[in-house]
């Protein structure tokens, strides 16, 4: 992967490399200065060697999810990768006429290609292979074996240009050339020829529109070279010899270059070779006049209000915010540059600009550019291979950031088992350390102690935690490869080292922070109360002395001079004293002086709680000003905890009662803020509007959600044991003992059972989420009519074939015993651009044209999400009156805006001014403008009375493979948009009987002259469906690791609980305990831990996904919200049993303690 | 009238350790004790006289002779008989309380009651009257952290005696606390004994606590040297 995050992620892996190797060097120096102090820390390690590996283990897993991420961010990535290596060969750059990406069908002409071969050859350098080719696709029959392909694509390349290009072998490992074929001989490439299951010497037919071609297989060929393909089947023709056959003398297709470097390393020219073409193919007038018309202030003010990042441009891409910022370089140049030449003669870069300057609503503009557009250059240069490889890091870091922003989750939870860990250590050392302040150690030299042993935990964690980072991304490459991987493309693990370097440094940054940080709490300890194993309630707070808070801030300004008025007091030597000296001026220590002074100065503020009220009534007005939902939640929840805090501040005078008001106001705050953050999505909008949110908000309410449960509950304590005390004491008197005693003792120790509390149900909200989320993907399953329209088969014929009447084409060749068809339907698209009559605001933007025949009409089942009453009250009755009147139309659902945070934005023609939440009779039928998306040059203008908008449902097979909003009408628009009628290509099929499955492959061989390619609609969703479980049980297996930190937090406690209990254990015994009752008490303590935290996640998670199923069921009509309690049972059978396993060996230890043993140690 | 035996030992034998490390605790220990008698195990620190009182409540394994309580030899329980026999048959005091911190006072003398199968409501009912004869009934609801050292072991000993056992081994049970605490818990201690006829076996350093007792035994290096009635 390149980027990470928007980060290149080279930096990404120097940054951390360089904050890890900095943090290791000046603990290495703290060591060797207070040597005593790192041998203290140090000798820690091996004097409780099980401990030591446990807590290695517990540390290392934050590293290990981050590893995991990434890795299998690599993996995808690289697989992506070698299937572009494997699909291009020695491809780097394309050169193809520019009109055909307006006028379809356009062809490079000899004295094209000859000037071509010239320009490269003078303006460019590090090319090492020009080559002119020609393809067509075409329908292909071996007549050995009657197997057939619907899309065989031919190749005919010129032996004397294939230089540069790779050599190619047969499968036996023979060198061939093209010119060793004879006239009508091809070779085959390996997919192709497993495709056709042809070998040499089969006679293969393809059928074009001028009738059948005839040629002979002269060999298989390697995978490799020019016969490069990847997935594509393909066959290799002599150049001259196909010109031929197919009369395409003089006409080449594109022109491909290949760079110095060979396959891999070409890239690196790429850029360079292809703005030289650019620039030597560009017109220079018509690249000024785009110039001139893009040099205007309203053209400069939409590229900065588009490069800024906020939530209005959520939508903008990395890649796209940096050409928008290369235009607006090159425009503010204020006169036209080879740079700018090169960027608007990059077709994407320029349909991105041209998609964006629409919202200046200048429509003349836009039809001038478009127009522009063609002559902008004779030939346009593609960087075939670099944006194939953009691509696939594009898709690889889009990966690991999903991961990634899952996994915070775990690594939420890592961290807080990591701060568990060293608090736990922190209290079985206090006597130990309290005695040492005791003797004169100072608070720095316990840091000191607790931050190196903690280095030494971090270095070794995180060196094993990476390791098994990759190990796990292998583990879940291949439940990756069950989800996406196909003959076509494999996955093939992979692990880059910048990723290894990126693991290792953050995780032992993560982990050193989360240690310094501990370290610095640990070591505030007062000494009587460390000592006497007391309470900390116990100690009085000091005094707040104002001035000294104001003297250390007027220090803190000044501090370089304080450190030098405390240097003259320092017996150390001089050179000791110029080094201070000089690190009191570095910013970063200086400024972390002032920072801490001003907080000291106002922290005994914050306890009052009003700043924390005024600082959330800010942020819920911006939140609200700015439209801004994460401010506002966070906002609500500041004031919330700030009226708690102001509350408690009251009463805290008060002892008697402060305890009480504790425990209520702690309850109501948790409360509160659960009400807050687990209401519908929709809650707040009668007050505040419909306000945006990213995905932060999922982690963010998550956490929340999780904290003031568990906050909740823990305050509530009393309520838990008395429920406890009362089912036991009813039902098992015997063993009402250890009930008591193993929910006594967790509900005790608050800070740490919360801690473990919420990492459980942190991991299983949110695996239960995506549980019942998958569950409601199944309503393609259970109702496919609403996906298929009703339609069994859906097949597609290549432009220019027809297929005539496929029932009397059937019956004539014999199969109609094999096919029992009841309906054939037929539809074809028309790219438009359309406009929303009623809505003044309205441009046109691009809208497909779906002109379907009266057979569809009539017969296919799809459904509306809104429809206007008047026209029917039944899907049944809106396409009847689609059917009767040709003026009607529907259009998709895709033209409501996407309120999905997580979702890519919707492009194209949008109706912005009805709603999708409205109800589903809440449409009145509106007109539509639309007309052909090239230029408005003929300034043809229709207009369709839309009815109704389709089920969401019906966006995958309704819009023919197309992507985007489209409009459905009857054909009787041919004559009135187009001016002719024009072929059906989509052809809609539902039998009578029989399997599609096995009907498919019958109708693509009868119909393989035209070319026929048909897809089994049911078998399509199941195979979806089968995809969606796999990357459901991988993002599962991924997030399940977080459920490895909980259980591992369980092992740190019972281990903990029972070094601590030990006299405590043999006093049980004394009184009666047997060494049973011992062990089922600590196997308690765990489930009781385990089952609190995984009742507060599942609670938790079934009601976001609640939540998130009523947001989603407004728009999907017919969703059910089915709890997938089998599922959930096994999520929490496995926790338990994994929490039970853990804690068995410190019970079964606890049950093995000898009473007079422990109790002769008073 | 003629005290039956309830504690009985002969030749009893305690070795620590492996070959190179071995310490003899206990040299061949005879004893009787009989039931209602206050016994106090005195001698210098190390002479095995925790030791003595492990092994006799059967919290400590012996190598030679055995240990008879009740009539019945301790050696012939496995470890669930030997717990259920301590839950209803011996009650435990400790120099430093050993009182579960998590457990208000009451639910730290349920404790023994609900081990041994009583009822929770009835358990309650019984902690509670035992708190109010040790002096605690206005506590039952505090944390022993909430308590002073005096009171807390007050509740130990209401602990320790709210089954009604027949004997009870107390440790050191005042050496955590000052003498006017001291003599205290003494009294309310030979109080109890008065008048539930237990039988109570403490070791002890101190000569107030030792004065409360019917017999003195001495010890030193593993063996009896003395064991001396006193006269009321």
């Amino acid at each position: 992967m390149e980027k990470l995050f928007g980060v290149q992620t080279d930096y990404l892996a120097y940054g951390s490399g360089i904050f890890a190797s900095v943090m290791f060097l000046f603990l290495v120096f703290v060591a060797i200065r207070a040597l005593v102090m790192f041998k203290i820390g140090a000798r820690n390690l091996p004097r409780n060697p099980n401990q030591t590996v446990l807590i290695i283990l517990g540390l290392m897993l934050s590293t290990t999810i981050i590893g995991a991420s990434l890795g299998v961010g690599d993996t995808v990535t690289h697989s992506i990768r070698k299937v572009v290596f494997d699909g291009l060969g020695h491809t780097d750059q394309t050169i193809q006429p520019t009109g055909s990406r307006f006028f379809g069908e356009e062809f490079i002409s000899g004295e094209q290609l000859e000037e071509i071969k010239q320009v490269i050859k003078l303006k460019t350098n590090n090319v090492d292979g020009v080559m002119s080719v020609v393809e067509i696709v075409l329908p292909a029959e071996n007549l050995s074996n009657d197997r057939a392909e619907a899309r065989m694509t031919l190749r005919g390349f010129n032996h004397s240009e294939t230089y540069g290009f790779g050599k190619l072998f047969l499968l036996d490992g023979t060198e061939v050339n093209i010119s060793s074929l004879g006239k009508n001989q091809l070779f085959l490439t390996g997919s192709a020829a497993s495709t056709l299951s042809a070998s040499s010497g089969d006679e293969l037919r393809f059928y074009s529109t001028e009738g059948v071609h005839n040629f002979v297989v002269k060999g298989i060929l390697k995978d490799g070279g020019l016969a490069s393909g990847g997935s594509i089947k393909l066959a290799i023709l002599n150049q001259l010899d196909m010109q031929n056959e197919f009369s395409l003398i003089d006409k080449f297709n594109q022109v491909i270059l290949s760079n110095t470097g060979g396959i891999e390393g070409g890239q690196k020219y790429s850029e360079e070779i292809t703005k030289n073409l650019r620039l030597a193919f560009s017109n220079a007038d018509v690249s000024n006049e785009y110039f001139n018309l893009l040099n205007s202030e309203k053209i400069i003010d939409l590229l900065e209000k588009k490069i800024e990042i906020n939530s209005e441009n959520r939508s903008v891409s990395e890649t796209d915010r940096e050409t928008f910022v290369a235009y607006l370089q090159e425009i503010r140049k204020g006169m036209i540059s080879d740079e700018f030449i090169n960027l608007i003669n990059d077709s994407g870069k320029r349909f991105l600009l041209i998609s964006v300057l629409k919202e200046l609503e200048d429509s003349l503009l836009i039809d001038k550019l478009l127009f522009l557009s063609r002559d902008l250059g004779q030939f346009e240069v593609v960087e075939s291979k670099k944006d194939a490889i953009q691509f696939a890091e594009a898709i690889g870091s889009g990966t690991t950031t999903f991961l990634g922003l899952f996994g915070s989750f775990s690594i939420i939870v890592g961290i807080l088992l990591i701060f568990l860990v060293m608090v736990l250590l922190s209290a079985s050392r206090q006597t130990e350390m309290g005695m040492a302040r005791a003797i004169g150690f100072k608070r720095h030299h316990l840091i000191q102690i607790f931050t190196l042993e903690g280095w030494l935990y971090a270095i070794s964690s995180s060196l094993i935690g990476t390791l098994f980072g990759v190990a796990v991304s292998f583990t879940l490459v291949y439940l990756l490869q069950n989800a996406i991987g196909s003959d076509d493309f494999n996955i093939s693990p992979h692990y880059t080292l910048t990723s290894l370097v990126i693991t290792f440094s953050s995780g032992m940054i993560l982990t050193l922070v989360t240690v310094i940080i501990s370290s610095y709490r640990i070591s505030n300890l007062n000494i009587i109360v460390a000592i006497r194993g007391l309470t900390e309630e116990m100690v009085k707070p000091p005094q707040i002395i104002w001035k000294d808070r104001f003297k250390n801030f007027l220090f803190a300004i000044l501090w370089p001079v304080k450190v030098f008025k405390d240097l003259r007091k320092s017996s150390a030597s001089v050179f000791r004293k110029i080094i201070r000296l000089i690190f009191s001026f570095f910013p970063p220590i200086w400024l972390w002086q002032i920072f801490k002074s001003i907080f000291s100065i106002f922290s005994p503020l914050y306890r009052q709680g009003w700043p924390l009220i005024i600082l959330g009534v800010i942020a819920s007005y911006y939140g609200i000003d700015l439209l801004q939902g994460t401010y506002f939640s966070i906002g609500i929840s500041l004031i919330i905890l700030g009226i708690g805090t102001f509350i408690r501040y009251i009463f805290s005078r008060n002892i008697s009662i402060s305890k009480i008001v504790n425990r209520i106001v702690a309850s109501f705050e948790g409360l509160l803020l659960m009400i807050f953050w687990g209401s519908p999505f929709d809650t707040f909008e009668a007050w505040t509007g419909e306000l945006e949110t990213g995905v932060e908000i999922f982690i963010l309410g998550g956490v929340a959600m999780v904290a003031s449960s568990v906050w909740l509950i823990m305050n509530n304590t009393q309520i838990i044991l008395w429920i406890f005390n009362f089912i036991t004491g009813k039902t098992f008197s015997g063993l009402q003992a250890v009930f008591k005693t193993a929910v006594a003792y967790p509900i005790n120790a608050k800070f740490r059972t919360g801690l473990t509390v919420s990492m459980f149900a942190l991991i299983i909200f949110t695996l239960v989420i995506n549980t019942v989320l998958s569950g409601l993907n199944n309503v393609g399953l259970n109702q496919p009519d609403r996906l298929t329209g009703g339609f069994d088969i859906q097949a597609r014929l290549p432009k220019g074939f027809g297929i005539g009447d496929l029932k009397e084409n059937i019956e004539d060749k014999g199969f109609s015993d094999k096919i029992s068809i009841r309906v054939v339907a037929k539809s074809v698209n028309v790219p438009s651009l359309a406009k929303d009559s009623t809505n003044s605001e309205s441009q046109f933007d691009d809208l497909s044209l779906k002109i379907v025949d009266q057979t569809y009409l009539d017969s296919n089942k799809f459904e509306f999400s809104h429809y206007d009453p008047k026209y029917g009250s039944n899907p049944r009755e809106l396409w009847l009156s689609l059917k009767n009147d040709p003026n009607l139309a529907v259009l998709s659902n895709d033209v409501f805006e996407s309120g999905d945070p997580f979702g890519p934005p919707r492009e194209g023609f949008v109706i912005k001014d009805f709603s999708s939440d409205s109800g589903a009779d809440e449409w009145t039928a509106r007109q539509i403008l639309f007309k052909p998306n090239t230029t408005s040059v003929d300034g043809i203008v229709v207009s369709r009375t839309v009815i109704g908008i389709l089920d969401p449902l019906a966006e995958d097979f309704g819009n023919d493979w197309g992507s985007g909003p489209y409009m459905i009408t009857s054909q009787d628009v041919m004559i009135d948009y187009l001016g002719k009628e024009i072929p059906f290509d989509t052809i809609y099929i539902s039998l009578l009987d029989g399997d599609a499955k096995e009907i498919v492959p019958i109708l693509e061989k009868i119909f393989i002259v035209s070319g026929l390619d048909a897809v089994d609609t049911i078998g399509q969703i199941e195979n979806d469906a089968e995809a969606g479980e796999s990357f459901n049980r991988l993002f599962q297996g991924f997030v399940g690791l977080g459920l490895l930190v909980g259980v591992a937090a369980i092992g740190v406690l019972s281990v903990r609980a029972v070094v601590e209990r030990r006299k405590i254990i043999g006093t049980l015994r004394a009184i009666g305990y047997t060494s049973n009752m011992i062990q089922i008490q600590f196997l308690l303590e765990a489930i009781f831990v385990t089952v609190l935290g995984v009742f507060i996640g599942v609670g938790l998670g079934l009601l976001t996904s609640w939540n998130i199923f009523n947001s989603i069921s407004d728009e999907v009509e017919g969703l059910t919200y089915v709890i997938p309690w089998a599922n959930i049972s096994i999520l929490v059978a496995i926790t338990v049993i994994f929490a039970l396993i853990t804690a068995f060996l410190p019970a079964r230890q606890a049950a093995k303690i000898f009473p007079a043993e422990v109790l002769r140690n008073e | 009238m003629t005290k039956e035996i309830i504690v009985e030992t002969k030749g009893l034998h305690k070795i620590y350790g492996s070959e190179s490390l071995r310490v003899h605790a206990l040299k061949g220990i005879d004893l009787e004790i009989k039931t209602g008698e206050m016994v106090a195990v005195m001698g210098p620190s190390g002479c095995g006289k925790t030791t003595l009182l492990n092994c006799l409540s059967g919290l400590d394994s012996i190598n030679e002779g055995d240990v008879i309580i009740d009539n019945r030899p301790i050696s012939s329980l496995n470890d669930n008989q030997m717990s259920e026999f301590r839950a209803k048959f011996m009650g435990f005091i400790f120099q430093t309380y050993n009182l579960l911190s998590v457990l208000t006072a009451q639910e730290n003398v349920e404790m023994p009651l609900l081990v041994s199968g009583v009822k929770s409501s009835l358990a309650a009912e019984m902690a509670k009257n035992q708190l109010q004869e040790v002096g605690l009934l206005d506590w039952i609801d505090h944390k022993p952290d909430q308590l002073s050292g005096g009171q807390r072991q007050r509740v130990a000993i209401a602990r320790a005696l709210v089954n009604k056992p027949a004997i009870i081994w107390a440790d050191e049970p005042t050496g955590n606390l000052d003498s006017s605490n001291e003599k205290e818990i003494m009294d309310l201690m030979a109080r109890l004994n008065s008048e539930h006829n237990q039988t109570v076996v403490l070791v002890t350093h101190s000569d107030l606590v030792a004065s409360y007792a019917h017999r003195i035994i001495t010890m030193n290096d593993g063996v009896i040297v003395s064991s001396e009635n006193i006269k009321k």
